[in-house]
């Protein structure tokens, strides 16, 4: 049973304090702590901050794929709704650029119609959510190449790029969403009782059922938690990032890698949100070194792909 | 497993020379085990255990879960290695090391859970890991022919290139079996063999298992249920705590003895006495007419305080009345009517909840609980479902919880613990309490005890009493008799969809099995 090695008894309470620790925590400073060794510049606010900002839409999308992680699938989709959502918004934003709140309200109606196309088409169709979520990718990327025309068109008024560039008394407005996000989706998985039903059906759906849960709607809700966390990162992205068609590329697989960096069980019913944020936090600095240490830019995919390995092995090795 | 094709092809001709009963030194001990103990963490699973097999005798292994017959069967077949202790097969001294050395030597176990390939034909199934070659090819006619050759020195009638799929799980068990012994097995560990087969199935396998005692290999049978060890076993050996207890031969005990020692008290006490509802207590639960694409002509009551169970077979319709009680899938036509009011929609597990009603399903890991999760957010999971889903999580610390789980005795020091580290018992102590938890007044329990151990089933009996006592009321579903005839005040029987017959207390056993339309020869 105990696989604690054994150690003196002074560093026995140490050790197990350690070792009970999500390991991500460690690895986020020991990256953090190479990113200012390397460059000691980020040791600055400035940079620090600039740094999160960046970082700021993987970690709500991260956030919200764990919703539907612990709920025992994945989202697909994300990456691509992302990309459709910034397309979108600048050819609205560009005929109607005084119209950017009405433009986001629409934005987030898309989203939670997304998110429950794929809730409903998991759960009431049994597609398994990795093949319904895929062929919403294709979609989306479909839909949105063919409202833009194949190219970006358009433009993003100042007031909706806010949210992705603009600071309030030196501190991103993206990192404030950051904590408001985060703190909402943490208090719904974890204090709610909504969040117990969902740990429930991604460990043993047939179980919450029969204990009355309404199985349907909490995948539903799940799904729908995430692709708004989509529209939240398109809006952030499309901020600082402007727009372009591959705007949202390769975000699911880093939700997903970021997820489970932190700790969320691919099959379900595990994961938290401070940790799967401190997972999003990692991957993206983490590029950043790679960046700094001179990696070329593709390296990131090959990098990204043994962590997910990596991860998964941990976490089958530790259980 | 490993070799080349030529070293099978002479095992497989070995089968026929270990197949003449006339070598057989009848009688002889093949495998003796001598004064085995195993260690896990502070856990002394087992005790200088002593057990040996002998040509031609099959052998009882019983005791409670967690007496240690799992850990004596992994050291018998190489899966564990003792601490301490010695292993002789056919005199020889020998450390097994993993199970290919145990099987090298001829010892070979069926599993309770089936280990084959259903969409492969028999013949593959049985030379799974050893296929036969015939330059370089598979020889699938000659594996089909020794398989053929296999089956019927074992009197089957399979044929040998059929999917394993289309066989009854009774005849995968037996294709398990024969994979088993078709290469030189002296000794055959059977776990658990009938658990999962109706009552004619397990005809089938006495029959094989009578067969394999002739042809003279050594038989380690471990099971609960008495007839089966008494009709079938020479020789039963208990295990308790880790040690053996009792070792004789099953002609020398009677079954009274053989309880007595697995629990270490007399059965007299295992169930409660009946509880003390008068005929003209309140109606808490009606049902007439119900029926679904299963069942039909449901007409059942159950009054304030009672115990009432239903007894019927595998196919009876009992697994079936049990979930439409619990509305997934619930009655399509007829009437329910609960307390005080008419409830006809008891059609979702919601609407059951909020009409009082509480549900322990028949398998408790796949149905009852989500093991990786803590005992309190199992067992408050209704209660939590009830207040709705945007509630705050309701508080695992209030006083109410925590009286609920002393109640069933579950220690609430424990409440964040993961419920997958309980014991079967105790998992279901929390799957009853979810309801508890409701304050549900109608409990709808089916197969409470399966997989639990004599000394929890006990507990659990003595808590549903209490229960109904207290005025709950109690519907049990059980496909094992004693457990209805010792609990129930009312007896209803089931028998193709439908509820045939009402009992009073205490009905004879052989009665109920009669009107069951089981055989006449009594289950354990």
């Amino acid at each position: 049973m105990s696989k604690q090695p054994q150690t003196s008894s002074l560093l026995t309470p140490v050790w197990s304090r350690l070792s009970r620790m999500e390991p991500i925590y460690i690895i986020l400073a020991a990256i953090v702590l190479a990113i200012v060794l390397s460059n000691p510049i980020y040791a600055d606010y400035g940079p620090m901050m600039q740094l999160l900002r960046r970082a700021s839409p993987l970690i709500v999308l991260a956030v919200g794929q764990l919703f539907v992680i612990v709920s025992g699938g994945f989202d697909l989709s994300v990456g691509s709704l992302i990309t459709f959502i910034v397309l979108l918004s600048a050819l609205v934003l560009n005929t109607h650029p005084e119209q950017v709140y009405a433009c986001i309200a629409l934005c987030l109606a898309i989203g939670i119609a997304a998110g429950s196309l794929n809730g409903l088409v998991v759960s009431l169709l049994k597609v398994p959510s990795i093949i319904a979520t895929l062929g919403m990718l294709l979609a989306y990327r479909g839909a949105g190449l063919y409202l833009s025309g194949g190219s970006a068109r358009g433009n993003l008024p100042d007031t909706f790029r806010a949210f992705g560039r603009e600071t309030v008394y030196g501190f991103p407005i993206a990192l404030i969403v950051v904590i408001v996000f985060g703190v909402f989706a943490a208090w719904i998985l974890h204090g709610t009782n909504y969040g117990r039903q969902l740990f429930a059906v991604g460990t043993n759906p047939r179980a919450a059922r029969l204990s009355g849960v309404n199985v349907t709607m909490v995948r539903v809700v799940a799904f729908m938690f995430s692709a708004v966390s989509a529209v939240v990162a398109a809006i952030l992205l499309g901020g600082f990032s402007g727009v372009s068609t591959a705007v949202g590329n390769g975000y699911e697989l880093q939700a997903i890698s970021a997820a489970v960096l932190g700790g969320a069980v691919l099959l379900g019913g595990r994961g938290s949100v401070p940790a799967v944020i401190a997972g999003a936090i990692a991957l993206h600095a983490l590029f950043t070194l790679l960046n700094i240490w001179g990696f070329p830019k593709p390296m990131r995919d090959a990098v990204q792909g043994i962590i997910i390995i990596s991860a998964v092995a941990y976490s089958a090795w530790r259980r | 497993m490993a070799g080349g094709g030529e070293a099978e092809v002479n095992q497989t001709s070995g089968l026929n020379g270990s197949d003449n009963p006339a070598e057989c030194n009848a009688g002889g001990t093949i495998v003796q085990l001598n004064k085995i103990s195993k260690r896990y963490g502070p856990v002394m699973a087992l005790e200088n255990v002593d057990f040996s097999c002998r040509k031609g005798e099959v052998h009882a292994l019983v005791g409670e879960n967690g007496a240690g017959k799992s850990t004596l069967v992994k050291v018998l077949v190489g899966a564990v290695m003792a601490d301490a202790g010695e292993c002789t097969v056919n005199s020889r001294k020998v450390v097994f090391r993993h199970p290919a050395d145990a099987q090298k030597m001829g010892i070979a176990i069926v599993h309770q859970e089936l280990n084959l390939l259903p969409d492969r034909t028999v013949a593959e199934n049985i030379f799974m890991g050893r296929e036969l070659t015939r330059n370089g090819m598979l020889d699938r006619r000659g594996m089909s022919n020794k398989s053929k050759a296999v089956l019927e020195r074992l009197n089957l009638t399979i044929d040998p290139d059929t999917s394993l799929r289309d066989l009854s799980v009774a005849g995968q068990q037996m294709v398990e079996i024969a994979k088993a012994i078709a290469f030189d097995a002296q000794v055959l560990v059977l776990d658990e063999p009938t658990a999962t087969l109706a009552a004619d199935d397990s005809q089938t396998l006495f029959d094989l298992v009578r067969t394999l005692r002739e042809r003279g290999l050594a038989i380690v049978y471990i099971s609960h249920r008495m007839s089966e060890i008494f009709d079938l076993c020479d020789h039963v050996t208990v295990l308790k705590d880790g040690a053996s207890v009792l070792s004789k031969a099953t002609s020398e005990i009677s079954p009274e003895q053989l309880v007595k020692a697995m629990i270490g008290r007399d059965l007299e006490k295992y169930y409660p006495p009946y509880g003390q509802v008068s005929d003209d207590a309140p109606v808490v639960l009606r049902v007439a007419n119900g029926a679904n694409n299963v069942l039909h002509g449901i007409n059942m009551h159950l009054r304030k305080g009672e115990i009432a169970g239903v007894f019927g077979l595998k196919g009876s319709g009992r697994s079936e009345l049990a979930y439409a009680l619990w509305g997934s899938p619930g009655f399509t036509s007829g009437t329910v009517e609960t307390v005080g009011k008419l409830a006809l929609d008891l059609c979702t597990p919601r609407s059951a909840m909020a009409d009082a009603v509480g549900f322990v399903p028949e398998s408790r890991k796949d149905e009852g609980l989500a093991l990786s999760l803590s005992i309190a957010d199992n067992a408050m999971l209704p209660r939590r479902t009830l207040d709705g889903a945007m509630r705050h999580t309701s508080d695992a610390n209030s006083q109410d919880v925590l009286s609920v789980f002393k109640s069933v005795g579950l220690d609430p020091a424990d409440r964040n613990g993961e419920v997958a580290n309980l014991s079967g018992g105790n998992q279901q102590k929390v799957v009853l309490s979810k309801w508890l938890l409701t304050g549900a007044e109608i409990l709808v329990l089916a197969e409470p005890t399966r997989g639990v151990d004599v000394s929890a089933k006990a507990a659990i009996y003595t808590l549903l009493r209490q229960l109904a006592d207290k005025g709950k009321s109690i519907i049990l579903l059980s496909s094992e008799l004693p457990e209805i005839v010792g609990m129930s005040d009312r007896i209803y029987v089931m028998r193709g969809g439908t509820i045939t017959k009402e009992f009073a207390r205490g009905a004879d056993e052989a009665a109920i099995l009669m009107e069951a339309g089981g055989s006449t020869s009594a289950k354990g």
